[in-house]
């Protein structure tokens, strides 16, 4: 029988700060969801996620209140729209404001949305980096991430070619 | 410093890929290929894009090198060859289309337009090719009679034809197909009736696409207009681009799924006051018989000759009817708004809307019945105006009649108002006693929110608001 909407969930975190959160919006976490599903009686013992920090699970929590209730993505779904590659980039105002956050940061709430399997939070992450990409030269993107250039002077010479494909129209 | 980036495993960076490259279809197609430029920054991101057999799926047809290095890094068995976005100055070389016949196996989606299309028409007349995993297949400006269909499998799933010439007896074969879209095709004009006929045939079609004019109608037909006996078609969306005119003849024939939806343009040369009444009459048809409900609608006139309605079912979030138009002669874009009056608004929670601008019975004009409005967004300074000066006159009315009842929007508790520039705006905000607002006012003054809960009594509100806009 699914558990009433009220049911509060303790989860600890990696550096074992504790957060007491409605069941309702931690599910949307697919991980956290099918824990408690496994989970026949309740429990007064938290939920342990060795993956995430306090300050990660704040951010994510915020997501998970603000879009507590909505759909989450089915299987079916998920693979019917990688089949068709019908993927829109456009991020909603809220989650822009969101996720304007330092570089640690956004990469640290990707680990945890793949982590904690949260599709729409990942999908927020990876389109905000592709946007930080895009436009911009390698040499620019190696800038921004601070990514070391470690090709040799033949794959240079090669990469040369490659990007008159980029240019090409 | 070690890059943060770095703590990203493969699979995330190729998502983050896969995003850029969408980016790039999206919103500047035509610069899809910039996406290898992330295979440049580094010895990691290089592997970790070239073993990612997703990011090469899609093979475009003007760059030779790329399009063999895409073949054979992308999925043995799935590839989208397309030539979409590009003007290929010259035909493509023998080298470059030997590259795609030898991928036409495998190939799950193709788009043959422009150059390619008239390479890929004549190799279909000519050659035994076989498409034995297509699913969707676009083919535009080819300029043959397509009276054979043996080459496309029956695995087609989406099918485009434009600007082609085709036999319709062709569909009865496509068992699978789900989605059809007709551009501007130069078949012969059939009547309304026999072209649903035909769609009839498709077993499975849920979503139609037309656009441009293709049929005759009934009464230019010699063919009885009786439609007892007539086949229909169940939809779950229809687009019908340039005639509105044709969606009121269609409706008729159709079956709508619960979640249908329909998108429609107006095709300016095309509408007449005849067949924009036909429309809204065949609209309202469907709202009386409790078919459509609309809760959520949005009439946008701002750009003069530019118009949009938009309507949406439930929480606001489907389009159900959505039409639109561009440079719109006075006479069209009367008839749309008389139109509109002819449309059921009653069950609207949220509207958005310009077109209260110069228009001195705006309420009647455009939309009748709004008791059930919550949420009202007007849109510019015009409507605004023309807005409040109608709510200060209701609400004197039903001050004086003291029977708050009889205002207009009974159930309306937010407006946002993007463009208070006046002193007098505020004034008449401040003057409408008994209407319970929350009142957003974007531009002009700088203010971001502030409420008006007004009681009986004008007092009862007027903390809500800052002070030196009460004091202006």
């Amino acid at each position: 029988m699914a558990a009433p909407a009220t049911q509060q969930i303790k989860i600890r975190c990696n550096d074992e700060k504790e957060f007491t959160v409605d069941r309702d919006v931690l599910e949307r976490s697919v991980l956290i969801k099918n824990m408690l599903e496994d989970v026949t009686e309740q429990q007064d013992a938290p939920i342990p996620l060795p993956n995430v920090s306090g300050p990660v699970m704040a951010k994510v929590l915020e997501y998970c209140t603000h879009h507590r209730g909505e759909p989450l993505p089915s299987a079916d779904t998920e693979q019917s729209q990688d089949e068709t590659r019908k993927r829109t980039t456009d991020i909603s105002e809220w989650d822009q404001k969101f996720i304007t956050v330092d570089q640690e940061m956004l990469f640290e709430i990707i680990l945890a949305a793949n982590y904690l399997d949260i599709k729409s939070l990942l999908d927020v992450g990876c389109k905000t980096v592709a946007n930080m990409i895009k436009g911009k030269t390698p040499e620019e993107i190696r800038k921004l991430f601070n990514i070391v250039n470690d090709f040799t002077p033949e794959e240079e010479a090669q990469i040369k070619k490659e990007n008159e494909w980029a240019e090409d129209r | 410093m070690v890059a943060l980036i770095t703590r990203l495993p493969a699979e995330l960076l190729t998502e983050i890929f896969l995003w850029l490259q969408a980016s790039y279809v999206e919103h500047y197609p035509e610069e899809i290929l910039k996406w290898i430029l992330v295979t440049h920054v580094s010895k990691r991101w290089r592997l970790i894009a070239f073993n990612s057999k997703e990011l090469w799926t899609t093979i475009p047809t003007h760059q030779t090198a790329y399009a063999q290095l895409a073949s054979r890094l992308s999925s043995p068995l799935l590839v989208s060859i397309t030539d979409e976005h590009f003007m290929p100055s010259s035909q493509p070389s023998e080298e470059t289309l030997g590259t795609f016949a030898s991928l036409f196996p495998r190939a799950r989606k193709i788009q043959a337009m422009s150059e390619i299309g008239s390479h890929f028409a004549r190799a279909l007349e000519n050659t035994p090719l076989e498409f034995p995993r297509l699913q969707d297949l676009e083919i535009d400006e080819v300029a043959m009679h397509l009276t054979d269909i043996s080459p496309f499998p029956n695995t087609l799933k989406c099918l485009r034809l434009s600007h082609s010439s085709f036999e319709w007896n062709w569909f009865d074969k496509l068992d699978r197909l789900t989605e059809l879209h007709l551009c501007h095709n130069t078949s012969n004009g059939i009547t309304v009736e026999s072209f649903v006929d035909y769609m009839s045939q498709i077993p499975n079609l849920s979503h139609l696409e037309i656009r441009g004019l293709f049929y005759v109608s009934d009464e230019d037909s010699d063919t009885s207009s009786s439609h007892e006996d007539a086949a229909t078609i169940t939809l779950r969306h229809l687009t019908v681009w340039d005639s509105l005119g044709l969606v009121a003849d269609l409706l008729s024939f159709i079956e709508f799924t619960e979640d249908f939806t329909f998108h429609g343009e107006l095709g300016v040369d095309e509408e007449t006051p005849d067949t924009i009444e036909a429309f809204f009459q065949e609209i309202e048809r469907h709202l009386q018989a409790s078919q459509w409900v609309i809760r959520r609608a949005s009439l946008l006139v701002n750009h003069k000759d530019f118009l949009t309605l938009s309507c949406f079912d439930q929480d606001g979030s489907t389009p159900f009817l959505f039409i639109e138009g561009q440079e719109i002669p006075d006479e069209t874009k009367e008839a749309l708004l008389d139109g509109m009056q002819t449309i059921s608004f009653g069950t609207v929670q949220r509207l958005l809307t310009d077109a209260f601008t110069d228009m001195a019975k705006w309420k009647d004009c455009c939309f009748r019945s709004l008791e059930s409005l919550q949420e009202l967004d007007i849109r510019n300074h015009e409507s605004t105006d023309a807005f409040l000066r109608f709510l200060v006159s209701d609400a004197d009315a039903a001050r004086q009649s003291n029977d708050w009842n009889s205002i207009s929007f009974p159930a309306l508790k937010k407006v946002t108002f993007r463009g208070v520039q006046h002193h007098r705006h505020i004034e008449w905000i401040k003057s409408m006693a008994g209407v319970v607002f929350t009142v957003r006012a974007l531009h002009g003054f700088e203010v971001e929110e502030f409420a008006l809960y007004c009681g009986n009594t004008m007092d009862d509100g007027l903390h809500h608001l800052p002070d030196w806009l009460i004091t202006e």
